[in-house]
């Protein structure tokens, strides 16, 4: 036999390397947990994020991975701060 | 897609071209190109004198053009070669084409 059989001569490519990409960790769920006008109790999560994307407002502290939460009841309302900002505050809800 | 051209001049082979890839599967696991490769190579070794035509082999590339016309026993080896890609083509029309045409 004059020519030598390469059953994979016209594969595609080569056998290629593999990648060392390919990596991702889980999803954060970063963002509101709490929407405008909605009452929350005393202690609620209104904002999960990196950095300050929303900034407390009334009635409002930041912990200590920036997470925004509640520190009274009442109903939550997010504001414009100035001309790009935004703050959450929690008014409290008169009692009727 | 593999890509097969076969030119005939007057009533008998002229050159056979076979290019590209099959891309059905992973390198050593593509059968259609496996096949391919099995039948064309198979095809030049069943020449009655391969020095009778110019022939190139690589990678992706099958080259055969007679050097001066061929002769009945290698155009029936043509022609079976043919009727085997075309089977193959039957089976799997988005890996392969199939042109002849006379010049």
């Amino acid at each position: 036999m004059k020519f030598v059989l390469d059953l994979q001569l016209f594969a595609s490519k080569k056998g290629v390397g593999s990648t060392k990409n390919g990596r991702d960790s889980a999803g954060r769920r970063l963002g509101a947990k709490a929407s405008d006008g909605e009452i929350v109790s005393a202690g609620s999560i209104l904002y999960r994020q990196r950095g300050t994307k929303v900034y407390p407002g009334h009635n409002v502290k930041k912990g200590g991975d920036d997470t925004l939460f509640a520190t009274i009841t009442g109903v939550v309302k997010f504001e414009r701060v100035g001309r790009s900002n935004k703050q959450v505050s929690v008014y409290a809800v008169e009692a009727k | 897609m593999i890509k097969v051209e076969v030119e005939y001049k007057g009533k008998g082979f002229h050159s056979l071209k076979i290019k590209g890839h099959a891309n059905c599967g992973d390198y050593g696991k593509d059968l259609v190109c496996a096949g391919v490769s099995a039948v064309s190579i198979g095809a030049l070794n069943a020449f009655e004198d391969p020095d009778d035509y110019d022939i190139n082999i690589e990678s992706g590339l099958i080259e055969c053009v007679a050097k001066a016309g061929s002769n009945d026993h290698d155009e029936v080896v043509i022609e079976t070669m043919l009727i085997q890609l075309k089977t193959i083509l039957a089976s799997y029309p988005q890996a392969i084409e199939i042109k002849e045409r006379k010049i």
